[in-house]
């Protein structure tokens, strides 16, 4: 683990973000004319062509592109046809609420997930350990639109408990977060689970007990560290669904977060707004990524070794 | 003398998905203090679940029965509790492969620390824990024990890390260790090593060691006595050298004759013909009997009960090799 080794992760990571807004860029100018999205069908020739002289749509793609590089490294990250405001203002406004569903899905998830697959391999084959899996195929088969609505049909329509939409009270926060944590606590079950178990199995739970541990002890002391270890790159995937899951679930409830915000401004062409997002989502991820590879090397000593040539 | 470990009439299963496999039918034999014994047979014969069995260490689907004697009194070897205050401080175990045997993403250090908080009344502070874990690596033969609590398994040699699973078996002062087949993952050189260093611990800290081993050759290098297992039973016992010398079973003869001599004229192998029967094939009598020269009617229906030879000898068998013959082919 050494200077030049973090920098090259570091490299790689800017270019992989890079990369995703450049192709995100390119591909919502070539998808249609935000011209003709904020101005409408109906719109005259006269100022649809001011508009795009206006916000520089007219001139060649690799101009625009390089302009905006250019306005993204002043900080200027273009502005919102349709709020008419600068987008970033715009975006700014909804990540709080998306970080409040994210935060609270994500410590839920593995306050339930991580328990139950432990609980399920300590406990392996018997009823309990059975019931949990089936209970975890069943959470994440279910695509989480259908739970969201069966969630509203019930506690919404029939029983009139919670409201379906919106955002503010922590009632408001039940269904989505319910929505989310379902699918992603199943899949930590499981991952959880045979995590465990191979870790279990192996001949160093058996050394541990013969030189004086109790069967706990050895689980707490060697079992369940070592089995943290694949987990820690689950949780790398995690930040990815919360976010994929993030986009359904708040356009399922009208929660007015950065999903809602993106499904909307892809639908009107609203250019600055969508790439920020996505470059958001990006970094997120790739840093998150590159945190996982960083703690990798500290966690497992043999993936450390292997990198530095040690 | 009364013996450490003693075991009478013991039992083990797995349960398989309908019915149970018995894995050990009926094991008695007893280790004092001091010996070395070694536990010899082919793969399935049960010497490993017999002596995890001893250790309390197998799982929720063995079903036991029969009894454990530790230093006279029996052992209640399911009990989680009372068994772990015996491990490490009273017997202890070393397996098959030592890399695996050592948690991948611990030091050694820490590792060692463990055994030796474990098995210490007083709660000794870092550089306590430091020198005595060192004073135990260079008991058993780590070179520059210092710069060993540092590294990672993964560092260090097949024979090394036996080396140091031994040292943490040592760290509470067992009277018992049970080296299950210690040796063969190594390298032919680094075996004869911890076979050397095996003894030099029996004679300095008074331990007995029941010795699991495929090598004939180890147990008459080693062992003072030697017990041969075939599918669940002990089917021959006493001193290596009787045994070895006269054996009476035709089991134990076929296992010595199988082996490889450059003494003799006639340089071809004599494997026992046929396979290890599966647990679930064994009927009530012998077991060898399908592979056995002397097998006759009774072999089949009835199961031989132990008889004595000389000098301590013990075998079971209908029609045991005489003396006289058994020695004329060795």
């Amino acid at each position: 683990m050494n200077a030049l080794y973090i920098m090259q992760k570091l490299a790689r990571s800017f270019l992989t973000v890079l990369l995703i807004v450049t192709t995100v860029f390119v591909v919502l100018r070539l998808s249609g004319d935000p011209a003709v999205y904020v101005l409408g069908l109906d719109a005259d020739a006269a100022a649809i062509e001011a508009f795009r002289d206006q916000w520089g749509l007219n001139r060649p793609i690799w101009q625009q592109y390089l302009q905006f590089l250019a306005n993204a490294v002043q900080g200027d990250f273009g502005y919102s046809y349709f709020e008419e405001r600068g987008a970033m203002e715009a975006v700014l406004e909804r990540l709080p609420k998306t970080l409040l569903l994210m935060g609270v899905t994500g410590v839920l998830t593995l306050l339930i997930g991580i328990p139950a697959g432990i609980y399920a391999a300590l406990h392996h084959n018997s009823w309990i350990d059975r019931f949990t899996m089936l209970v975890s195929v069943a959470g994440f088969s279910l695509p989480n639109f259908v739970l969201g609505i069966f969630l509203i049909l019930l506690f919404s329509v029939t029983w009139q408990l919670l409201p379906s939409s919106g955002s503010g009270t922590w009632q408001h926060l039940v269904m989505p977060v319910l929505t989310m944590t379902v699918a992603e606590a199943a899949i930590f079950a499981r991952f959880t689970r045979s995590a465990m178990l191979e870790v279990l199995h192996q001949p160093y739970m058996r050394t541990a007990r013969a030189k004086g541990l109790r069967w706990h002890q050895a689980v707490r002391r060697h079992a369940l560290p070592n089995a943290a270890i694949p987990l820690i790159t689950l949780v790398g995937f995690f930040v990815g669904t919360l976010v994929a899951g993030g986009v359904v679930t708040e356009s399922l409830f009208a929660w007015p977060g950065l999903g809602r915000l993106l499904v909307s401004s892809v639908a009107n062409r609203d250019l600055a707004v969508v790439q920020i997002i996505v470059m958001l989502i990006a970094c997120s991820m790739v840093f998150t990524n590159l945190l996982i590879d960083l703690m990798y090397g500290w966690l497992d000593p043999r993936v450390g070794s292997l990198r530095t040539g040690d | 003398m009364q013996a450490l470990l003693e075991t009478r009439d013991l039992h083990v299963a797995f349960a398989l998905e309908q019915s149970r496999a018995p894995v050990v039918r009926g094991v008695d034999f007893s280790i004092g203090r001091g010996e070395i014994v070694g536990l010899v047979g082919e793969s399935g014969s049960g010497k490993s679940v017999t002596c995890m069995a001893a250790m309390g260490l197998l799982d929720e689907h063995a079903h036991l029965s029969g009894e454990v004697r530790w230093d006279g009194k029996p052992l209640s070897v399911q009990d989680d509790v009372c068994m772990s205050r015996l491990r490490g401080r009273e017997l202890a175990m070393i397996f098959q492969d030592p890399m695996s045997a050592l948690n991948p993403v611990q030091t050694i250090g820490k590792q060692l620390f463990e055994a030796i908080r474990l098995h210490s009344a007083d709660r000794p502070g870092r550089r306590e824990l430091a020198a005595r874990a060192i004073a135990l690596l260079r008991d058993v033969g780590v070179p520059a024990p210092e710069q060993r609590l540092k590294a990672y398994p993964h560092q260090l040699s097949g024979g090394l890390c036996q080396r140091v699973v031994i040292a943490m078996m040592l760290a509470g002062n067992p009277r018992l260790l049970i080296a299950d087949e210690p040796t063969t993952a190594l390298d032919v050189t680094v075996q004869a090593q911890i076979i050397e260093l095996l003894r030099t611990i029996r004679d300095s800290r008074g331990m007995s060691i029941i010795l699991v081993t495929h090598d004939l050759g180890v147990v008459a290098q080693t062992c003072d006595r030697v017990l041969v297992m075939y599918c669940g039973r002990v089917v021959e016992s006493g001193p290596v050298a009787t045994v070895f010398d006269s054996p009476r079973h035709p089991y134990t003869q076929g296992l010595l004759a199988s082996l490889p001599r450059l003494d003799s004229q006639d340089r071809s192998l004599k494997p026992i013909p046929g396979l290890v029967p599966q647990p679930h094939q064994i009927g009530d009598g012998c077991a060898f009997a399908p592979r056995c020269p002397n097998a006759a009617g009774g072999c089949y229906s009835d199961s031989p009960p132990p008889q004595y030879g000389e000098q301590d000898q013990l075998f079971s068998c209908f029609y045991p090799i005489s003396v006289q013959s058994s020695r004329a082919t060795r």
